[in-house]
């Protein structure tokens, strides 16, 4: 897609401001910068994770599943994302970088990830059955776009364009479920399995970071940072958010 | 009615098919209006007397005749507010180009949607030009249109035969089944973007090509998937082979003939 050009003019150009609005990251050289550290965790015990009986591919599916929404060692939460929400200016990262998301086992691998608008996402299937990534984008799920994985072992890559959270599903196995964050700026990343997370390099200054799960919601929380230090941010979820 | 008459009005029925199958390249461009604020309009009152009853007076596609089509299954007559698109000459998830609106609404959709090559081309054009106002992104971008490489083949024994190979290894079977009769193993619980139950095709049916069933169609179809569909994109394998793809169109015909 290119932006067109159009007769309309004006509209281009407001167009062309609001998208210079939205993409608007400087990088610059952080000297001197705090990093946000701390531990996701859940209070109490996990919630359990649906068994799933798959009907198709079970040689490869097996004959059962168990979802991975919850996951997590020693009190922590796994795949967690922690995103700073309001920063235009900071370090440097990978602009032809690309995320690999792996259709293993009939799951996507990882299970959610991150990446940098206009990065690529690169798509493998592992599995020697038929999948499609469906990806689809915000809160409201329609279609970016879906392609079809006949192929063993052939990465195919995708431009992500547009800033939010993408769902990926297969529509051959209706329990697979994944999710990239696309974040504006590199200062996004994932929970480990013991909950804990690090964003380095961040310039001194307040942010308002976000903390999302994809079945417990998400809250926002201020941090300060200073120069060379380290701001700790713990947050616990504590029950599962009704739909 | 003798023979030779039932032979020249057949000659012209086919003559009238070729007509039409051709009309979207070369007489529709002719009468193809300027885009603008008045055509726009004029494109309401086409769409308000003949879509509106299924598509909905808003375009959301719940007019009230949708109700009756097709309440609880797929597929329903397209939300034109929601920029998903099915027939596209376009990647997956970019916009269909006009000439993808105006093909459909001159074919209309096997089995679904009525063509309404009575309506002057310039009249359809407008519905076009109408359609897209509906979903302003049709302004801010341009959709990456896929190009046709190379052209049909002949459908020989031995292009059919690969084109069965093809169909092993790209694993249409899967979902189309061993036989093509749309009774694969992945068959039996697809759904739409809407939660609608849409099971693959019956590729062994004349009419079960929604998108047309000229070898050109099904490039199209293959290479660009249905968007809010399970059907996937292939566009990315058949890159650079696209000689098996024509070969695979051979054999998906050869099934309904």
């Amino acid at each position: 897609m290119k932006t067109k050009n159009s007769s309309l003019w004006v509209s281009g150009i407001i167009y062309f401001l609001l998208s210079s609005v939205a993409a608007a990251y400087d990088v610059i050289d952080v000297v001197n910068g705090g990093t946000i550290s701390g531990k996701i965790s859940f209070t109490g015990r996990l919630p359990a994770n649906p068994v799933l009986k798959p009907t198709k591919n079970t040689k490869t599916c097996g004959t059962t599943v168990m979802a991975d929404y919850y996951v997590g060692t020693i009190g922590g939460l796994q795949n967690v994302v922690v995103v700073i929400e309001n920063i235009d200016r900071g370090k440097d990262y990978e602009k032809r970088g690309q995320v690999l998301v792996d259709n293993k086992n009939c799951m996507f691998s990882p299970h959610v990830s991150t990446a940098v608008k206009n990065q690529k996402l690169a798509l493998n299937n592992s599995d020697p059955v038929l999948h499609n990534t469906h990806l689809y984008f915000g809160p409201n799920k329609k279609t970016m776009y879906n392609v079809a994985m006949p192929l063993q072992n052939r990465v195919i890559k995708k431009p992500l364009r547009k800033e939010g959270i993408i769902t990926l599903q297969c529509d051959a196995h209706d329990w697979m479920l994944g999710y990239v964050y696309v974040a504006g700026h590199p200062y996004a990343t994932v929970t480990k399995s013991d909950g804990s997370f690090s964003i380095t390099d961040v310039p001194p200054g307040n942010y308002r970071v976000k903390i999302w799960h994809e079945k417990l919601g998400e809250v926002s929380r201020q941090v300060k940072v200073r120069a060379g230090g380290t701001a700790i941010l713990n947050y616990s979820f504590s029950n599962v958010k009704k739909k | 009615m003798n023979k030779k008459c039932v032979i020249v009005m057949l000659l012209l029925a086919t003559k009238i098919i070729v007509v039409q199958a051709t009309e979207t390249d070369s007489f529709a461009e002719h009468g193809r209006p300027v885009e603008n604020d008045k055509t726009v309009i004029e494109g309401r009152n086409i769409y308000d007397r003949s879509c509106s009853y299924c598509h909905g007076l808003t375009g959301k596609g719940d007019g009230p005749v949708a109700f009756y089509l097709s309440r609880e299954i797929a597929p329903r007559p397209r939300d034109f507010t929601d920029g998903v698109y099915k027939f596209r000459s376009s990647v997956s998830g970019d916009l269909p180009l006009d000439e993808d609106l105006f093909r459909t609404i001159t074919r209309g959709i096997n089995g679904y949607m009525p063509g309404f090559s009575s309506l002057s081309a310039t009249a359809r054009w407008k519905l076009v030009y109408y359609i897209k106002s509906l979903y302003p992104e049709f302004n801010d971008i341009e959709p990456e249109v896929i190009k046709q490489v190379g052209k049909p083949l002949p459908a020989t024994a031995i292009s059919i035969r690969k084109g069965y190979e093809v169909f092993q290894q790209f694993k249409c079977w899967e979902c189309h089944g061993r036989d093509g009769r749309g009774n694969g193993e992945k068959a039996a619980d697809l759904k739409d973007d809407w939660g609608f139950r849409l099971p693959p095709q019956d590729l062994t049916r004349m009419d079960a090509f929604k998108n047309g069933r000229e070898p050109v169609d099904l490039y199209r179809s293959i290479m660009t998937g249905f968007d809010g569909s399970a059907m996937p994109a292939y566009g990315d394998f058949f890159a650079g082979s696209e000689d098996d793809l024509w070969h695979l169109i051979n054999y998906i015909r050869s099934l309904s003939e």
